[in-house]
This record gives C-alpha cells, structure tokens and sequence, in this order.
C-alpha cells in the first residue's frame, strides 16, 4: 500500500490534558460498522460513542469523509455481585455490529458479565397539529374542539436515540473476552474463559453452552480461552483460540455441545526460542477470519500468523510484530506488559493486515509485496492533513541510526491494542489509551 | 488488569537484563571468553599447559537462540520463579482474578518446577544437618519456599539461596515447620479451585479468621498466617513442589507448652477457637489442627459449661471481676497463712 496517509484526529469527548488520563476515557473497543459509515468505540467507563461519516459534498472537498460524533451513550453500568462479593466492572470489551435492516442501527456490546442489544435510531420529524393536545403538551379540552385536524409531520433538528432493547446475562461465570454474530443474522455467540454460549437475538432469558472446556477439577486448569469468533459466511463454523496457542474449528452441526475440534490449528514450538516465557508468549490475544472466509489470522504477544482454513500444521504466514522484545521478556513479565493482548484486523481485501504494539506504534504487513510499514499515533508528531513518517526502532546492540528509536526508549505505558479497518477503504481506527485517532488514505 | 506493578520504562529496566545476561547484547564478554578459549588452545600447541579455564566447565543453556552460562539462566529462573510467586499472592489479594493471567503464571511456574524435578533427580545433595536423604531439588524447592511465604511480615530471611549455600542451615527448620504444615494441610484437605474461592470471598474470610485466633502465641500466629497466606491457588503450586514422602518434621514439637500461662478465658473465640483449645490441651501441634477455609467447619463454639467448670467466674465476665476474685483469692490464702504460722 501506498505509504501517504491523510491523517486526522477526533477531538472532543476523547481529549484530557497530557499527563493525565482518565481511567473511565481508556478506549478499550473499536469496530466500524458492515458498511463503514458508523464508528463505534467503548470505553473503561462503560460508555459507547458512536463517529458517522460525513456525506461527501462538492461544497467542502476537504471534509470529504470526517467523523464526527453521533451519539453517546452509556452502555453499562458498574454492577455489584452481592453473592460472590465482587464488583462487576462496566468496561465494555467489545461492541459488534448487526447486519443493518431497516433504517435503525443495532449493535451489540458487553461488558464482563452482561451483553445488551442496544438499537440506535434517528428522529428528525415531529407531528404537529395533535387534536386533543397543545403545542407544548397540554392537554386541550374536548369540549373546546370545533374541528378535526390531521397532524402534519415536520421537520426538526436530528436526534439520535440509543435504546437497550435486549440485555443477556446471568450466564457467565467467567469473563466474557468475545461476542461474534452469526452470518445468520439470528444468532451470536459469546465468550468466556471457559464457556462458549450461543444466544438467539430475540430470547434473552436462555442461551445454549456449545463449548466448556472447564475441568472437573479447576486445579488441573491449564488453558483458558482468549477470543472466539464466527465464520463471515458459513453460519455453522467458528474458531476459538486458547492461551497456550491454538486455535480450534468447531461445526455446530456435527454435535450440540461442541468440546471435540473439526480443526486444530497449533504450530509446533520453534525450539531455538524456547524461555520460560514460551507458552505466555503463544497465548493468542485475537484471531480474526478475513472477509473471503479462507483465511484467519491469529494475534500473538509477538507476532501475526495468517493460517489457511485447509491447512492445520502451520500457518501460510508469519510476520514478527516487535521481535526486539524477545530480548526483554522477563523486564515484560515482570511489569506485566507481557499479558497485554493486542487486537489485529484485515483490510476490506484482505490483502493489508494491521496491528497495535507499544510506544503507540502500529504495524501494518502487506500480504502480497511483503512490505511493513511502523507508525505512530501521537499528537506531537502529527497535524491534521500530515503525512504520516514510517518509524523505525534498532534492536539493541546494533548501532541507531538517526530518526531510528532504540527498544529502551520505547514507552511501555502508550500502547496500541485496539485498531480496526473500514470494510471498504483505507480508513483505520487506532486506539491509544484515551485518544482516537483516524487514518485516511490520501487519494488525488 | 491485576498487579498494578510499576511499569517502568525500558531504561531502568535494562540493567536488570544486563544482570540476567540473556539474550543478544551479552556478545562481548562472550567474544572475550572465545578469544581466551583460542589463546590457551595456542598455548597448549606450543606445549605450555596452563590450569583448564573456567568458562569451558561452566555448562552452557541455549535460550532464546543464545548461548549463556547456566548460573545466570539459573539466576533468571530464580528471578522468574520470584516474580510467579509475588504475582500470584498479589492475585489472591485482589477481589477480581483474572483468570487467563492465573493460568499463565501457574504455566511458567509449572514449567519451572519440573525443570528443577529434572535437575534434583540428576544431582543429588545430602546435606549433613538434615539427617535425611533430601535431592537437591527439595532444598531448593524449600528454600524458594520461604520468600515468598516469608513477605508477610514475618522475620525469616529472603535471601535467594543456592543448594549448598551457608544459609540453608538457618533457614532449613522454619521452612521445613512451614512444609510439614503444608504437607498436613495438603493431606487434610484440597483447597477447591472454584472461581469464588480463586477471587474472593473465602480467602479474606479465612484468612481473618485464622487471625483472629489468640491463642496467644506469636510463633504460631506467625506459622497459621503463612498458611493463611499459603492457603490459596498458590498453595496448591508450592504443594506441588514437594515430593510425597516429604519427611514431616518437627511434628511432636509442643510449642503449647510454652504458652500455658496465658490466660485466653476472656478472648474472642469464633470457630476455629475450639480447635486451638483442644489442641492446647492435648498437646497437639495447633498447625495440623486447623481447618481449612473450604471445608465447613464441624466445630461449634464452646458450650458454656465448660466454661463454667473451670473455677472462673460464670459470666464469661470482665477482666475487671476475674482479678477481683483473684484479689480475694489471694488475700484469704494470706489469712490463711498467717493463721498456720502464728504470725
């Protein structure tokens, strides 16, 4: 892909002052709806701002495509589990769109504990003219009612309305890392640490467990699922990952409960690089089908793999993602930065894959030319309209060269794990810690 | 997220790495030791036979692609299996768990361990204070033990020991009380992996619980504390450190006897109290008799008679009344005396 990038931040809501950030603002989900033109984000706190593109106008080309603010609402609220006496945090962990069928925006968004339903509609008239009522609400008297009007429709300034219209809870026991909505349109699954659920739309009060992979007996817990997600085309086909780095297959129709794999996709364990840190290092933080559904692509703490569904022993592709931190896994285990799961997201081609990694860097692989790309998402080094400069960082040992950044300065704090990619363009979503930031790609 | 450790920029962090030395920036001292390794190939050539280097004796382990001498891949083990242990109890100590987190560590803590089964069963140590055939594996096992048991306040040194080092001596009965408690433990009851037990509410429970005991010795309060602190998913880990036919020391020891004479008719008995009090009586050592949090507890609160059979004041009264009576006590033993010498 080209390298100049037209870039643009969102200010408003997002911005805090430098040094300090809210925790409540700390975005923790980004996911651009099926067509692109709505942009939802989550955040610590609980809230969902939702961005809508900006209709191009031959008025002002260079606003061609903004983001601008839609709707804000607040999605969930912190809850208290008086049995277990444990707080339920509102951090919303992933917010995914319905397939839009009428004028109305649905999505869904979760929190540890609950998944809701939300529906977002517009309202942009008002009837007037009401027989038995006044302007401003009151009622009119009916014996005063010398004639019958039909109330008209007018215009009015536009409202967006956010409403729950389904919360689905009370079946997990666990966290829930992942929800996925079936190509079917009917149902979505979501995900725990150990269980699989799958929810219809419509019924709230009962939801199928189709994978439970908690032991017997919890001391012989070794493994734990991390993401999970449906086929974009085959309704009876999903993939789960686990933290000691496989990936299964599972076909729904082959059994209710769904614990035996179609498919294992695991790698075997290079062992010129084994460390202690090899199995936490091969905990899969995201896995992702591309959009033609042959392809999927697993995140892990230090690289991407693109696997062919065909093929199970190895995956067709691996890009090293930071492979300077190889070097650093026990300072990264020892300040936790090494259980950060990063999110990754294929282009509206499949053929560009991305990824978030520290020092609020992002890494982009181009599948075809093999090429990589490192930017940086911050406000010092970007102005709107600016081209974005590929960054590079040296590996210890080896001599920096100038413009290139050495692993110990690398801010481990600002750290990009959430991006998303608009289905159609080269747009991209970047989250780093509270500030949103969106890419566009400059085309003349 | 749990553990809010401090996340340090890399520039502090780097000098940690110089001290673990693994990885690729270590190339110069190795190229140095390389260039040795060929001088003193040279001089044996030309016949001068000088003493066999060192760094040709130190066994070397390949991480990471990296050759580094095995004493700093222990050093980082150590450093590893320090930082497993510190994570898991600050774990315990929040009220959510992360789950996926708990499982990676235990992971690494798992893969450590059997590392070091491999290496004690090729080496075995006997050292002579200890009268019983131990591998090596079991001193360092009980010596990476007691740091992390021992961060809770109590005074046992933290030092990271080797097998073989001076210090084993010193440490060797604390650790080896807190293994035979463990091993007890173990063997009473199995602490029950439920998410509820791994994120809360038991742990604090039983843990205020066995606090709450006056049984009134320090040593003891200390030793119940550490299993309170012990009895949790780190617990089942350092459990599974020893092996089954641990020896279980110090078990007749009767360290009741030395704290006969303080008086605990007025304390704040709960249920593990009457527990405390039979073993006092029938000098049992108190550590095997306390339950765990995760069996219900069968024992009652002490009926009152028995209370009252013990020539005290029925109203499980004041302080103030018990010395009373004592006063009273006292001053007609006085009388007494005075009449029987005349005086």
């Amino acid at each position: 892909m080209e390298e100049d990038i037209d870039c643009r931040k969102i200010n408003g809501t997002f911005l805090r002052s430098h040094n300090y950030v809210t925790e409540a603002d700390i975005i923790s989900t980004v996911e651009f709806n099926h067509t692109g033109d709505l942009l939802a984000t989550g955040d610590k706190g609980g809230r969902v701002v939702i961005f809508q593109r900006e209709q191009e106008s031959k008025s002002s080309p260079h606003h061609r495509g903004e983001y601008n603010v839609y709707s804000t609402f607040q999605s969930h609220e912190p809850e208290f589990d008086y049995l277990k006496s444990l707080e339920i945090e509102e951090k919303i962990n992933k917010i995914r769109w319905l397939p839009q069928q009428n004028a109305a925006h649905f999505l869904l968004s979760t929190n540890d504990k609950t998944i809701k339903l939300w529906k977002i509609s517009e309202r942009d008239k008002r009837a007037e003219g009401y027989n038995l009522k006044e302007e401003d609400g009151r009622l009119r008297d009916p014996s005063t009612v010398t004639a019958l009007r039909v109330p008209v429709l007018m215009p009015m300034e536009l409202m967006v309305e956010a409403s729950p219209r389904r919360i689905f809870s009370n079946a997990h026991t666990y966290h829930i890392n992942s929800i996925s909505v079936n190509s079917d349109a009917e149902t979505y699954m979501s995900a725990d640490d150990l269980r699989i659920n799958l929810w219809n739309l419509e019924i709230t009060d009962r939801s199928f467990n189709i994978v439970d992979i908690k032991p017997a007996n919890m001391e012989e817990l070794t493994e734990v699922i991390t993401a999970a997600e449906f086929h974009p085309n085959h309704c009876n086909t999903f993939v789960y990952s686990s933290s000691k780095g496989t990936v299964r297959l599972c076909d729904m129709r082959a059994a209710a409960l769904c614990d035996h794999h179609s498919k294992l996709f695991e790698e075997p364990e290079d062992p010129s690089n084994r460390s202690f840190f090899s199995e936490i290092i091969s905990s899969i933080s995201d896995v992702k089908f591309s959009h033609s559904g042959r392809y999927m692509m697993t995140r892990d703490y230090l690289s991407i793999k693109v696997w062919d569904l065909n093929m199970e022993n190895r995956p067709i592709e691996t890009y090293q993602v930071h492979e300077y931190l190889r070097s650093k896994l026990c300072s990264l285990y020892e300040n936790d930065c090494i259980f950060d799961k990063f999110e990754c997201a294929w282009n509206g081609s499949d053929s560009v894959i991305m990824t978030g990694s520290y020092n609020n860097f992002f890494r982009m692989f181009d599948r075809g030319t093999r090429r990589d790309v490192t930017l940086e998402a911050s406000r010092e080094n970007s102005k709107p309209r600016a081209v974005l400069k590929p960054r590079r960082v040296c590996a210890g040992g080896s001599k920096r060269k100038k413009d290139e950044i050495s692993v110990d300065s690398l801010d481990f704090n600002r750290k990009i794990l959430h991006t998303a990619w608009h289905p159609a363009e080269n747009i991209i979503a970047v989250a780093a810690t509270n500030n949103l930031y969106i890419f566009q790609d400059k085309i003349n | 997220m749990f553990g809010k450790g401090v996340k340090r920029k890399h520039t502090e962090v780097s000098e940690d790495d110089e001290e673990t030395k693994v990885g690729r920036s270590r190339q110069a001292p190795e190229e140095d030791e390389e260039t040795e390794r060929r001088k003193r190939t040279d001089d044996a050539e030309k016949g001068i036979i000088k003493g066999l280097a060192n760094e040709e004796e130190i066994p070397r382990v390949v991480v990471c692609g990296d050759e580094v001498p095995y004493h700093d891949y222990a050093a980082q083990r150590q450093r590893v299996l320090g930082l497993s242990l510190g994570k898991l109890q600050m774990c315990r100590g929040r009220s959510e768990l992360c789950l996926r987190s708990y499982v990676l560590i235990t992971g690494t803590l798992r893969l450590i361990q059997e590392e070091l089964r491999c290496e004690g069963s090729q080496r075995p140590v006997l050292p002579p204070w200890f009268g019983v055939p131990v591998t090596a594996a079991d001193c360092e096992d009980s010596n990476r033990q007691s740091p992390s048991l021992v961060n809770r306040g109590a005074s046992l040194p933290t030092a990271h020991l080797d097998a073989g080092d001076g210090l084993l001596p010193s440490i060797l009965p604390e650790t080896s009380l807190l293994r035979a408690s463990l091993s007890q433990e173990s063997a009473v009851s199995r602490l029950k992996l439920e998410p509820r037990l791994l994120c809360t509410e038991n742990i604090p429970s039983s843990a205020n619980g066995v606090r709450d005991l006056r049984a009134g010795s320090s040593a003891t309060e200390d030793a119940q504390a550490k299993l309170a602190e012990a009895r949790n998913p780190t617990d089942l880990l350092l459990s599974g450190f020893e092996l089954p036919d641990t020896p279980v020391l110090l078990q007749d020891l009767c360290l009741d006897d030395d704290f006969t004479d303080i008086d605990t008719t007025m304390c704040d008995f709960d249920l593990f109290a009457p527990a405390v009090l039979a073993s006092s009586r029938s000098s049992v050592s108190q550590v095997a008799s306390v339950p765990s949090p995760g069996v219900p507890s069968t024992h009652a609160p002490p009926p009152i008679e028995e209370w009252s059979s013990r020539s005290l004041p029925s109203a499980c009264g004041s302080v103030t009344s018990s010395g009373q009576q004592f006063k009273t006590d006292l001053s007609e033993l006085d009388h007494i005396m005075e009449v029987l010498v005349g005086s």
